[in-house]
């Protein structure tokens, strides 16, 4: 079972962008664990804000941040490889309109009985402005859920823990309990 | 929460004939635009030379040679398919040549899609 958690934070504006696209960059992340598609990965910021500003839209919620934890059978053998494709395949699921940066981290959790539940989960920074028409994306339970299934089809695992969450201290990382 | 000053609170009316009136409306139909949307996106971006679609395309190919440069002497790096299939839209890439010589090339050209990956950019600040 994986979990698929959205992260919500509408209060901070860009102030938020900056601190998620630098968690995910630069904060506990291996350099060739990074990944961008539609952005230059060293000048995500930048290039976010100037498609904002393209359009007038730079406020509001600046990105739409996703956190995907893996079951242990997805990446078997604790296979990066595999977390690599299917990070970049769920990646491609926004490409088409919007830029999106994600890192992988390692983090084996365990259920409270012994036994591996995940190793790897992967966090996805997008911006919310469309680079094709400025359209925000809205992030209603349509778009979730059909996002959902998607990721269901790219991993193999057909059941997942869907959690919303506010990062208001910052903390992403997925409560071991909650898988 | 949207600022004031970027919400779509202001209204103004504009005189023009119908035949005008007929020809940004089919203009903006094109662009699958609403008429106002269009003659905003005409009037705020006249002075633009580059979109963001065409800053993000750029930079995609920008990504790409520097993925492929990075990559092309691992054994088993991840996404080769991938990129090869996104690589085969560039011209001459693929000839039959030995991958040294490949690399070799692509190194050389690396430096120019950075700059001008950068200078795209410019364009819109």
């Amino acid at each position: 079972m994986g979990i698929f958690k959205v992260i919500r934070n509408t209060d901070d504006g860009l102030q938020y962008m900056y601190n998620a696209l630098n968690y995910v960059l630069y904060g506990h992340t291996d350099c060739d664990k990074r990944y961008s598609l539609n952005t230059d990965i060293d000048n995500a910021y930048e290039q976010f804000l100037l498609v904002k500003k393209y359009f007038y839209k730079t406020s509001g919620n600046p990105v739409f941040h996703f956190i995907v934890v893996y079951n242990a059978k997805s990446t078997w053998g604790d296979n990066i490889e595999k977390a690599e494709y299917m990070s970049r395949s769920i990646a491609s699921y926004f490409s088409d309109k919007f830029q999106v940066v994600w890192c992988i981290h390692k983090k084996p959790c365990s259920k409270k009985y012994g036994g591996c539940v995940s190793v790897y989960h992967a966090h996805f920074v997008m911006n919310s402005v469309s680079y094709i028409d400025g359209k925000m994306f809205g992030g209603s339970y349509t778009e979730i859920y059909s996002f959902l299934e998607y990721i269901k089809k790219v991993t193999g695992d057909k059941s997942w823990i869907v959690q919303y969450g506010s990062d208001k201290e910052k903390r992403y990382e997925v409560d071991e309990n909650d898988a | 929460m949207k600022n004031e000053n970027e919400k779509k609170s202001v209204t103004k009316s504009i005189k023009m004939s119908p035949l005008q009136e007929q020809q940004i409306r089919e203009q903006a139909e094109k662009k699958g635009m609403k008429f106002s949307e269009y003659m905003l996106d005409c009037t705020l971006h006249s002075n633009y030379g580059v979109t963001p679609y065409m800053a993000v395309k750029m930079q995609e190919m920008v990504n790409i040679v520097k993925d492929i440069a990075n990559n092309l002497d691992e054994r088993d790096y991840v996404c080769r398919e991938e990129l090869r299939q996104k690589a085969h839209d560039f011209e001459g890439l693929f000839t039959p040549v030995q991958p040294q010589e490949k690399y070799n090339k692509l190194e050389n050209n690396t430096g120019l899609f950075v700059e001008g990956g950068c200078k795209i950019w410019e364009f819109l600040k």
